[in-house]
Order: C-alpha cells, then sequence, then structure tokens
C-alpha cells in the first residue's frame, strides 16, 4: 500500500513537471535566449568561412558543411521571432512585428545569399565563395540596420 | 568665337568626371545625400542625421537649378567643398564635413565637381534641417569657425594616401574622433571612438589593447571590403552603409593604404561601448 501510494506520487509530480514544462515553454526570455544562440552559431560559421576565405586557416575541407550550416540555421530564424518577444534582454527591434512582411522578405534574402554561398563552397572556386560571403555579409548588414537595435 | 568660348569652359571644368566618381564613391557622398532606405533619388537629398544638435538633412547636389546645385560654377563647388560657404555667403553647418573636405586637394575637388555634372538632375526639393534653438541660427556659425576652422591646420596627417584617406576624402574622423561640447573634433583622441548623435557608437580605431581595435591587418582590410567582423558579424548601423557605398569600393591600393595607416595610430585608451550585457 505505501509502495503503491509512492508510486503514486511519483507519478503526480513527474506530470506536473512535464505538464509545468509544457505550459512556460517559449516563454519570451526563452526564446530571446534561443534565437541569440543561433545567431551567434550563423556568426561563428560565418566566421570559419571567413577565415578560409581571409587565408588565416586552411581548413578548406569544413568549408561546406559550415556554409550548409548558415543555410540550415538561417531557415529555422523566422520562427525565433514569433509575436510578444519584443521585450526583454533583446536587441530585436518592434519593427520586426510592425511591419512582419518586410522582415521576412530580409530574411528571405538573406537565405537566398547563403544559399549562393553553400552553391559557391560545393564548387570550391575560392573567388566565388569570396564573392558570395561578401554578399552574405551585406544582406545580414541591410536586415540589422533596419531590424537589430545599434550597440550602445 | 563660339568654339572660343567652349574652350574657355571646358578649361575650367578640367576635372575628370570618371576619377570624379571613384572620388565621390571613397568620400561616400551618397551615404548622406541618397535617402536610400526611402527609394531616393541618387543625390537628390539624404535620410535625417540626428544629433546633440538636432536634425540635419543634406540637401539634393544634383544640378537642378531650383532645388539643388545646378549653376554653380567650379569655384562656387570647391568652395562650398573646402570651406564650407554657400555661392550666396551662408556658412555650412559642420554636419556636412567640410573640415574635411578643407584638405582635399584641389584637383579631387575638381575632379568631383566635373562627376557631379554628369550626375542625373532630380527637380526634387529636399527638407531642410530641424535644429534647436540657438544652433538654428546661422549668424553663431561664423563664431564657431572663427574657433575652430583653421584651414592652414595641418595637425592631422594628410602627406601618406591612407592618411589622406582617413582624415580628408573619406572623413573617418567625423564620426570616429570626439568632439567637444562645441561640436568641434578633438584633435588629441584622433580616430578614439565617440559616441553619435542617433545613439549609434563609432568604435575606437586606434590599438589600444583593451579599448580599441585589435583586429588584424587583414581582418580590418576584410571589413571595410565586407562589413563582415572577425566574429562573423555584419555592421548594420552607419558603417553598413559606409562599407557599402565607400570603403567596399575602394581600389585594392587605396585599402592597403588605409588599413597600414588605421594600424599605425598611437593607442588612445577610450572607451565607447557599454560592455555586453550577458
Amino acid at each position: 500500500m505505501q509502495h503503491l501510494v509512492r508510486i503514486a506520487s511519483a507519478a503526480i509530480l513527474a506530470a506536473a513537471v512535464v505538464g509545468g514544462a509544457a505550459s512556460a515553454a517559449n516563454a519570451p526570455e526563452h526564446v530571446i535566449k534561443y534565437r541569440q544562440n543561433l545567431m551567434k552559431a550563423v556568426g561563428g560559421h560565418i566566421s570559419n568561412v571567413a577565415l578560409l576565405v581571409k587565408g588565416q586557416v586552411d581548413f578548406s575541407d569544413g568549408l561546406v558543411t559550415d556554409s550548409q550550416a548558415i543555410v540550415d540555421l538561417l531557415n529555422n530564424a523566422g520562427i525565433a521571432f514569433p509575436e510578444g518577444t519584443a521585450e526583454g534582454k533583446t536587441k530585436a527591434k518592434p519593427e520586426i512585428w510592425q511591419d512582419r512582411a518586410k522582415f521576412d522578405a530580409a530574411l528571405e534574402d538573406t537565405i537566398g545569399k547563403a544559399e549562393a554561398l553553400a552553391m559557391a563552397a560545393a564548387g570550391g572556386d575560392m573567388a566565388a565563395v569570396g564573392a558570395a560571403l561578401g554578399a552574405l555579409g551585406k544582406s545580414c548588414g541591410a536586415c540589422h540596420k533596419s531590424f537589430r537595435i545599434k550597440d550602445e | 568665337m563660339a568654339a572660343a568660348t567652349f574652350l574657355a569652359a571646358a578649361a575650367a571644368h578640367a576635372g575628370d568626371p570618371e576619377r570624379g566618381a571613384y572620388l565621390a564613391a571613397v568620400a561616400g557622398c551618397a551615404s548622406c545625400h541618397t535617402d536610400f532606405e526611402h527609394g531616393g533619388r541618387h543625390y537628390a537629398g539624404g535620410p535625417p542625421l540626428h544629433s546633440d544638435f538636432g536634425t540635419f538633412r543634406a540637401p539634393n547636389i544634383t544640378f537642378d537649378s531650383d532645388h539643388g546645385i545646378g549653376g554653380w560654377s567650379e569655384a562656387d563647388f570647391v568652395k562650398a567643398l573646402k570651406q564650407g560657404v554657400s555661392p550666396a555667403g551662408q556658412p555650412y553647418y559642420p554636419a556636412f564635413p567640410y573640415l574635411s573636405y578643407a584638405r582635399m586637394t584641389d584637383q579631387d575637388a575638381r575632379d568631383l565637381y566635373a562627376y557631379f555634372r554628369t550626375v542625373e538632375p532630380v527637380r526634387e526639393a529636399s527638407p531642410g534641417h530641424d535644429l534647436a534653438f540657438p544652433f538654428s541660427v546661422r549668424t553663431g556659425l561664423w563664431a564657431w569657425r572663427l574657433l575652430y576652422f583653421d584651414p592652414a591646420d595641418d595637425s592631422f596627417d594628410t602627406a601618406s594616401r591612407g592618411g589622406y584617406l582617413a582624415n580628408a576624402l573619406a572623413h573617418c574622423g567625423e564620426c570616429h574622433t570626439p568632439r567637444n561640447r562645441f561640436g568641434a573634433l578633438r584633435r588629441t583622441m584622433a580616430m578614439a571612438g565617440a559616441r553619435l548623435g542617433d545613439g549609434d557608437v563609432a568604435g575606437n580605431l586606434t590599438p589600444d589593447p583593451e579599448t580599441g581595435l585589435d583586429w588584424d591587418a587583414v581582418d580590418l582590410r576584410f571589413f571595410l571590403q565586407t562589413g563582415l567582423t572577425p566574429d562573423g558579424d555584419a555592421a548594420g548601423g552607419a558603417m553598413a552603409l559606409v562599407v557599402e557605398h565607400s570603403t567596399g569600393k575602394m581600389t585594392p591600393e587605396d585599402l592597403d593604404a588605409l588599413v597600414a595607416w588605421l594600424q599605425d595610430l598611437p593607442a588612445v585608451r577610450n572607451t565607447v561601448k557599454k560592455p555586453p550585457s550577458d
């Protein structure tokens, strides 16, 4: 009997934990953390491609992986900006949600430039990779200019 | 007789428009004089430039005679550029970087004039400045000039190509050198970084290990070409425009010269950025 009670209380406790987690998912601060991680990860892969383009490393074996990762991560970026996440420790500008179509178009442009970089990386021509990286950087900058709060 | 007049006119406009086009790019004229964000026509007037003194709007500098600089002679243009005085004798606000342009060679100024004559005139008035009193009264600018405008001042290096680019043509110091409370550049703090009127920050470009730029020449050159930092981040503020319209268009030789000059700056300790919050 005591054994059964223990099992029952454990089950109730487990349900409470899981249930609690479910209702707390996508809290603004966690969404903000998620998208900051995502953007930092994109930056890390771009930095790696840039190290290669600048001739600071010669690990060209990693180029395709890094370039594809940028595409994959950016494809997840849209969901990381849901409504209700404009407040808090974020540099995301409210304009993202005031003019969502413009934001989505800017992100789409950046994804297109990332895909072009991945194509160039697969082709292996470093001049083309450099040009594609430059175009991607410009697209990132354009989106940041419109939708990211400046450093203080 | 007509031919003689024409020849005399041609001699007076001896600038090279192609060279001028490159100089206009390096000087980044478009960044302030074109409102790209709202689809503005080329050089027909810029977006608002916020400062501690109010909001400036760079005017239409196409050769339209009503709304632009049509009818300006080469001498008018060179005087406006290098002395900051309009053909009608009105002093410009130093938001127009004539203190930097004063260090420009006459030939570069003439080439710029020749280029702007080839730009399509736009019949569009640009909105005026919106400044707080007493800055709204231009007469005060004469006193300001007396204190701060010295065309013979050579304390900012322009002897090397890199110095000429940074201190004259590309006027990097207009944002990256801090100003005193009257808006004049502090010469002991050249390129040591400053907070701009719109909340943007122009970084400390000197090689101070704690507060300056610790990028190597390759990183710096790559950034000026692409806007990408060594961390893989993309400049998004005013510097994005500078990269797009100015440094990104520099010849390899000019980029090298500018980078070498920047790397050679004396280190100045000056914190301009708040430390990251996380």
